[in-house]
């Protein structure tokens, strides 16, 4: 399957897209205006974050303060071409920056993955996302390409979390939460106000694990992939 | 006087040092968290304490019914998770730690607590991380406890609440015996019964259509050797949940009436004699009764498709001697004939007698008369209800012995058998239909489901019933 994934980023054309959560709750969502940037085809890989540890060895295992990623960095097992999970996001920062790129922001991840593969409905990506909830876990994280969505980017669903560059502005965290009911209205039914699709659970899981993040969490199904911004 | 001003100060004094011996060392201990359907024991200390409660949330394959598997989201590795007991006026120290093989994060709400999400809002936590909070345990309750995490209908559908008691400051009359128990549904894509691990269903969910409605997280979770157990003469207190997500149960123990019921899980025992108490999702009640007599109470869900389709379905196997003043058994068993033995042999049967039966038609009828009387238990496809009523399809029961098959349809069986290595003990009522009817049935039933493909005729059902 790798054979077929070049390592290049795939260009996501600007356009809209109806947000999970609404601004106010009750009110119709506005769709959001997303420019068009490039992103990585598929997630980033062990392989590669492996060449990137060496290079920089403040962020080997052994080497990286607690402060920046908490006592699961880099455990776990699975094969060279599997994503690379437990990673935090200090690090997955790191590793993008080094390359030139960035994280993405939950605004363009969620575009990006808004988008179905080729001749499927939306209704195709929850059942995806569904379907992986319910499967037996996996021993070791598989290699990446299992899923293609119509833009040729691979594996946004059914397979990991990942980080985007603002996981936590829909923090429900105890040092963040008095200052905004947003978040506090993702718990229970109150989660319903300000969804604009009640039957996207999908879309209530990520914004719920990333409101469950700090900056140096790690954990076994979460890993990252880079963005970047047009050339010109 | 001044002996007076002593006896006073020294009064005085031992007021003094009570109160601060009350206030400054709560004495601190971790709970005892039990799995249904065991309680952890009365809280004997008249002080409050300090209590640690460690409880994991993790995601695992379990079994929902026989054949059945499901990726359950759990509190402590178990549905429901492990019941907590405290004591009113505790301080509770909360650890709630998420493993991490999880894919979710998750939280816990106990609606024992008093502020924001009850806990939800303190406790949301990503795989591979624990989250600590606290709180008072001001009001005494029976409470359920479940996962708030968005969203919070699947992190239930999957299997994540249990009991909180918060015993009172004055707890309820000693009992023989408690036991836990929690009522919930599932909603699997496959239909009831469809072997292999089964998907999350999030359409039938949101109609309100769970496939399994089962006590204690799966089918059968109370039955049998799972049973729950009493002696003659002692009173037995059901600490009951019901998770929901959806329904609301009417629960109910077939053979006992509730001598006492403290309603939605409350601290007053507000209601005397009930047959059958409501239970809403999302909140509980808290039943006692005294039982009289021996043999199986049967505890259902008294929406009554749901226990005999759905799994609703538990027992409390009670010990003892007979007590024929309070039940006498059946005394006499004769046959009821409203209008007068002749009537039974209308000319209608005996021109059925005469008919042509072809195989086709034999089969026919026999599907008829299976679908009107034995489809109820033994289920539409002859699978029985596992540990309660035996399965036809391929049963070796069944297939072992044709006439022995007939004589149980004629005349009722009663007692324990073994069907393909599972034991069951109930009854098989004497069934009032024509020979030709037991025929066709017995030649349906062995003619379908991998059964052996014998033919029964008349005659044998005739020589049957003479056997009695």
């Amino acid at each position: 399957m790798i054979s077929q994934l070049t390592a290049e980023m795939i260009t996501v054309p600007a356009g809209s897209y109806k947000p999970f959560l609404n601004e106010k709750a009750g009110e119709k969502s506005q769709p959001i205006f997303v420019r068009s940037y490039k992103l990585d085809q598929y997630p980033v890989l062990r392989r590669e974050y492996t060449q990137f540890v060496n290079k920089n060895p403040k962020w080997q295992k052994k080497n990286v303060k607690r402060l920046f990623a908490d006592e699961g960095y880099l455990t776990g097992e699975a094969v060279d071409n599997a994503p690379q999970t437990s990673v935090s996001w200090f690090s997955a920062k790191a590793y993008c920056a080094a390359k030139g790129k960035r994280l993405p922001t939950t605004q363009e991840w969620e575009y990006a993955a808004s988008f179905p593969p080729p001749g499927k409905s939306k209704k195709y990506i929850t059942d995806e996302i569904m379907k992986w909830y319910s499967e037996k876990k996996p021993d070791k994280l598989p290699e990446v390409g299992r899923y293609k969505n119509s833009l040729g980017i691979y594996d946004m669903h059914g397979m990991i979390w990942e980080w985007v560059y603002d996981f936590n502005t829909a923090s429900v965290t105890g040092d963040s939460r008095a200052d905004s009911d947003l978040e506090r209205e993702l718990f229970c039914g109150a989660a319903a106000i300000k969804s604009s699709d009640f039957t996207n659970y999908a879309a209530y899981m990520r914004y719920g694990f990333r409101s469950g993040l700090k900056g140096n969490y790690t954990t076994k199904y979460l890993g990252f992939r880079c963005a970047k911004d047009l050339d010109n | 006087m001044r002996t007076k001003n002593t006896v006073l100060h020294a009064a005085l004094f031992s007021l003094i040092a009570g109160i601060a011996m009350q206030c400054g060392e709560a004495p601190v201990e971790t709970a005892k968290l039990t799995y249904a359907p065991e309680v952890p024991p009365v809280i004997e200390r008249s002080r409050e304490a300090r209590v640690i409660v460690n409880l994991e949330t993790n995601e695992q394959v379990g079994r929902l019914a026989d054949g059945v598997e499901y990726t359950f989201w759990t509190f402590g590795g178990s549905v429901p998770g492990p019941m907590i007991r405290v004591r009113e006026g505790d301080t509770v120290e909360f650890n709630l730690s998420n493993h991490p093989s999880s894919k979710m994060p998750h939280n816990i709400d106990l609606h024992a607590v008093t502020g924001p999400g009850g806990g939800a809002a303190s406790s949301l936590t990503v795989p591979g991380r624990s989250s600590k909070f606290e709180f008072k345990a001001i009001n005494a309750g029976l409470y359920i406890y479940h996962c708030a995490t968005a969203p919070v209908g699947m992190h239930i559908a999957n299997g994540m609440y249990g009991l909180i008691y918060v015993q009172p400051k004055d707890e309820l009359p000693k009992v023989d015996r408690e036991y836990y128990v929690v009522q919930s549904e599932f909603y699997t894509s496959g239909k009831h019964g469809k072997n292999g691990l089964q998907d999350f269903d999030m359409q039938k969910a949101i109609d309100e259509h769970p496939e399994y409605v089962v006590f204690n997280g799966s089918m059968g979770s109370l039955l049998e050797e799972k049973a729950i157990k009493a002696k003659v003469g002692e009173t037995v207190r059901l600490f009951v949940g019901n998770g929901g997500p959806n329904l609301v149960s009417s629960f109910h123990v077939i053979g006992e009436i509730f001598d006492t019921v403290y309603t939605e899980g409350g601290t007053i025992a507000n209601q005397k004699n009930v047959q059958t108490t409501l239970i809403p999702a999302g909140g509980s009640a808290i039943v006692e009764f005294k039982v009289e007599a021996p043999g199986s109470l049967i505890l259902v869900d008294h929406s009554i498709f749901r226990t005999f389709n759905k799994g609703s379905l538990g027992m409390l196997k009670v010990e003892g001697e007979e007590n024929k003043e309070i039940y006498s058994g059946k005394i006499e068993d004769t046959v009821y004939l409203p209008e007068g033995g002749a009537i039974q042999k209308m000319p209608e049967k005996t021109a059925k007698a005469e008919e042509n039966w072809t195989k086709e038609k034999i089969l026919e009828n026999g599907a008829q008369v299976y679908n009107k009387v034995c489809k109820a238990c033994h289920m539409g496809e002859g699978q029985g209800v596992p540990s309660v009523f035996p399965p036809l399809a391929k049963a070796d029961y069944l297939n072992a012995n044709k006439n022995r098959a007939i004589e149980v349809v004629v005349h009722g069986l009663q007692g324990e058998i073994t069907v393909n290595g599972t034991k069951y003990n109930s009854v098989m009522p004497e069934l009032e239909l024509s020979d030709r009817d037991v025929a066709n049935v017995l030649t349906y039933v062995y003619n379908n489901w991998s059964n052996a493909g014998h033919t029964v005729t008349v005659d044998e059902v005739k020589r049957a019933r003479a056997k009695k």
